[in-house]
């Protein structure tokens, strides 16, 4: 039985070496192809611009169209827009277009994009994420249905050019534009499929680099292949992408190795062992997790020594190598780092905000311990017990755990955790009813107020309701007096920056860097602030 | 015959809209909205809700529900925007339905010549590796089997795909073998136990006695009798097979339903959540149908009023 067993064994570990040396000898051979094979985590849910939320789809959507602007890596490069001439006061950009054609031949015209605005807009059109058009005049008001949609701010003074009048200066108004949302609509697609535009590939009207093809609305899997009739069709090489949804993590391993996929994305646990793989790359996002502290709930949280306390009682860089597991980094601030640079000298933000208050989220044990005490004296008690609200996955119950060892080593806190459901979570979060809760932000757009912005006073997403006059003012003034100079908004983005870091209004705790496994034989792949790949001037060496 | 049937029906829609009732305010009490995106504020989400109707009371939803039954309207899904629930439904049933029944058949015909040979074979060495072939098969849950095939045979020998549904029938191949283990354990089990009762009753004797040899008496006697039970099992099993495989086309990476009946629910997609719910309810009712009618084909003993002579 035993001589049998490793006998098998013996077998099967031969059959593996020759299959990995006829693997190595395959690939070195194999024909030049220019397909690319990639994995979502999920369906894609719509082609409708309007009514996309998730990444899948925002995907699908850059690949497939084009709008005023699109992200060449960190650069802003033009897409349909050829120049633009913005007013003094930063409140009226005019854009002019290039001549380009939907891919039935059509022409797409400035009125493509005022369709699609507003309907985007038009609380009919039930959008999600309507709420990026706020700061476009009357957008507000359309929203709330106290104006007709027709009322936007936006017009078509002729085909080539397109009048955007904003409510007041948006200085990153243009980053802003490489949302799908701010894509060309063609209202004659939009009229002539009616309930079924955006379901299936037959029921949409595109003008981007690629075409949508094989994908019925529900399965798993569409293909997307070059449009020649893309106004820079000359600089899309590669001829087809395609798409599989792979849900099992090990299965989208398998799939790699076995040569059926070009790019996997690894979990924290597959990432620790795939390092040292050569085709192992990390990208970094622009998402922040952090701790939110409700200061309503737990009145003990409105001391900024004992919010400090718990901070710096984190040791963030032992929590991302023992509970992640990938490559993730450590969180200085709430902004993620790599997603904007000053004004002139190209520094990161996240740089420039954490010059003199890195010590707050540095791990310091001891230093936590003293202001934890010097707090608690301060308000006159002895202990503080507080429950943190998690998702009842594996991963979030493992954080929280981590968590709460670290934060018990504070003498007299004691955490208790409450897993619920994700949308539990959610519910609970958005009704202020938690004490102590994990939360994560991802960018909209690069620039660092779409962070910021969060913990304004009043603001909807400020679950923790922390304020601060101070940095209410900062951010006011950079969207107001400071709004169309760069430099001076920048300082008083950085100055609200280190106002939230040193007062602990929430407890950042780390940026998402996801890893992948990707084919090299693919160049020039580009990845967007945004969170989105430009495959425009990519090639596939074989 | 005909009444038995007509009156099988009647209960059939009984049932279905008993479900359906209870289904819709069950899932009226689950917390959360249709509309997960963390990004949303609440102001949006209230929004939203009026836009959709979901402010209206529960009572009127209900009634705008079961009118929109009656005209064979089941809604369209908030996950896949704007796709209707009977199109999603029937997109992507297929291949969930294919390897649930090839699962079925290999589960239980195995299952039944395992638990035969057992019977027979009872209290020797063969009736001991079928008893821990079958507690094996019952206990290990079968995405550990799926795992497993997957590595083994598909990532290191190379016999199958790994995954994916894009190479025809040799893609259902391992998620059937993978979900056949707990009907093929369940089977054994149950025929095991029937087969040894039968063997030892007065009948099968007299066959012997008769000249029949042990194979014969089998074979002409023993299977038929012991099948009464199976069939009893098979029902529900078939039912579960659909609805149990989400895990293994997770694994297999699968176009099917199976994910959707958990999906939905996490994610308070309504119209899904029913629509799946009366879908599995009719299956169910259906296949009880067909159980019944086949207890009579068995043993004519078993009349269709639902009285034993």
């Amino acid at each position: 039985m035993r001589a049998k067993r490793y006998g098998l064994a013996s077998l099967m570990l031969l059959v593996a070496i020759l299959l990995v040396a006829c693997g190595g000898q395959g690939s070195s051979t194999a024909q030049p192809s220019s397909t690319w094979r990639r994995m979502a985590a999920d369906v894609l849910s719509t082609m409708d611009p309007s009514l996309n939320t998730d990444t899948i789809g925002g995907q699908t959507l850059v690949d497939t169209m084009e709008g005023l602007y699109r992200y060449k890596g960190q650069r802003l490069a033009n897409g349909l827009a050829t120049s633009v001439d913005v007013n003094a006061a930063g409140t009226t950009y005019t854009f002019h277009l290039r001549k380009s054609t939907w891919s039935d031949g059509t022409a797409v015209t400035a009125s493509d994009f005022v369709f699609g605005w507003k309907r985007t807009v038009d609380p009919a059109t039930k959008s999600e994420y309507a709420y990026l058009f706020s700061g476009i005049q009357n957008a507000d008001e359309i929203m709330a249905g106290q104006a007709p949609a027709s009322s936007l701010g936006v017009s078509a003074p002729n085909a080539t050019t397109l009048t955007v009048t904003l409510a007041h200066a948006i200085p990153y108004f243009q980053k802003m534009l490489v949302n799908p949302a701010f894509f060309p609509q063609s209202e004659a697609a939009v009229k002539r499929y009616g309930k079924t535009y955006g379901t299936k590939a037959t029921a949409i009207l595109t003008n981007g680099p690629y075409t949508l093809k094989k994908w019925t609305g529900t399965e798993n899997t569409w293909t997307e292949v070059r449009n020649p009739k893309f106004w820079d069709a000359k600089n899309v090489h590669l001829q087809t992408i395609t798409t599989q949804v792979v849900k099992d993590s090990s299965t989208a391993l398998n799939l790699y190795n076995t040569s059926k996929l070009d790019d996997v994305s690894l979990t924290g646990q597959q990432a620790a062992s795939a390092k040292t793989n050569k085709d192992f790359h990390a990208q970094k996002q622009s998402s922040v997790f952090y701790l939110e502290l409700n200061q309503k709930k737990v009145a003990a949280f409105a001391n900024v020594k004992l919010r400090q306390a718990i901070s710096m009682a984190i040791d963030r860089q032992s929590f991302i190598t023992k509970v992640l597991g990938d490559s993730s980094l450590p969180a200085t601030a709430l902004t993620s780092s790599g997603l904007a640079t000053a004004p002139g000298n190209g520094n990161d933000f996240v740089q420039a905000a954490s010059a003199g208050v890195t010590q707050y989220t540095a791990f310091d044990l001891a230093r936590a311990k003293t202001l934890w005490a010097a707090g608690l004296k301060e308000l006159g008690q002895t202990s503080v017990t507080v429950e943190l609200l998690s998702d009842d996955t594996s991963a979030a119950k493992a954080t929280a755990e981590y968590l709460q060892s670290a934060l018990q080593e504070l003498p007299g806190m004691t955490v208790t955790i409450a897993s619920v459901p994700f949308k539990t979570r959610l519910a609970r979060s958005q009704a202020r009813d938690f004490e102590l809760v994990m939360g994560g932000w991802g960018a909209d757009f690069p620039d660092p107020i779409t962070f910021l912005d969060l913990y304004v006073t009043g603001q909807s997403y400020n679950n923790g309701q922390w304020s601060n006059a101070q940095y209410d003012a900062a951010i006011a003034a950079s969207k107001t007096t400071d709004a169309t100079d760069p430099a001076k908004r920048w300082a008083d983005l950085v100055a609200a920056q280190k106002i939230l870091t040193e007062q602990m209004g929430l407890v950042p705790l780390y940026q998402r860097v996801q890893a992948h496994l990707t084919n090299p034989k693919l160049k020039g792949l580009q990845y967007s602030p945004t969170g989105t790949y430009n495959y425009i001037g990519a090639t596939v060496t074989d | 015959m005909g009444r038995y049937l007509l009156k099988r029906l009647g209960y059939l829609v009984l049932t279905l809209f008993i479900v359906a009732s209870l289904t819709f305010f069950l899932m009226k009490g689950l917390p959360g909205t249709p509309f997960n995106n963390p990004k949303l504020p609440a102001e949006q989400i209230a929004l939203l809700k009026t836009q959709y109707g979901l402010d209206q009371p529960v009572w009127r939803q209900y009634l705008q529900y079961l009118g929109g039954l009656m005209r064979g309207d089941f809604g369209t899904s908030y996950q896949f925007v704007g796709q209707p629930v009977s199109y999603l439904i029937a997109s992507r049933l297929g291949p969930s339905l294919q390897i649930g029944l090839q699962a079925m058949i290999v589960g239980t015909s195995l299952g039944i010549l395992l638990g035969a040979i057992a019977a027979i074979r009872q209290n020797t060495w063969v009736d001991a590796v079928a008893t821990i072939f079958a507690i094996i098969g019952r206990s290990i849950p079968n995405f550990v089997f799926a795992a497993l095939l997957q590595f083994l045979l598909a990532y290191q020998m190379h016999l199958f795909p790994v995954a994916l549904w894009d190479d025809g029938w040799a893609s259902s191949i391992l998620p059937t073998l993978a979900l056949a283990m707990a009907p093929l354990a369940n089977t054994a089990r149950f025929m095991r136990t029937e087969m040894v009762d039968v063997l030892n009753t007065d009948y099968i004797e007299l066959a012997r006695a008769k000249g029949d040899s042990q194979w014969q008496a089998v074979a002409r006697h023993a299977l038929r009798n012991s099948l009464i039970p199976i069939v009893t099992i098979i029902g529900p099993m078939t039912v579960d097979l659909m609805t149990g495989s989400l895990v293994v086309e997770n694994v297999f990476a699968i176009p099917g339903i199976g994910e959707q009946f958990v999906k939905s629910i996490t994610t308070n997609d309504y119209p899904v959540i029913m629509g799946l719910t009366l879908m599995y309810s009719f299956a169910l009712t259906v296949v009880i149908l067909i159980v019944d009618i086949l207890y009579g084909l068995i043993d004519p003993r078993i009349r269709l009023t639902g009285e034993v002579a």
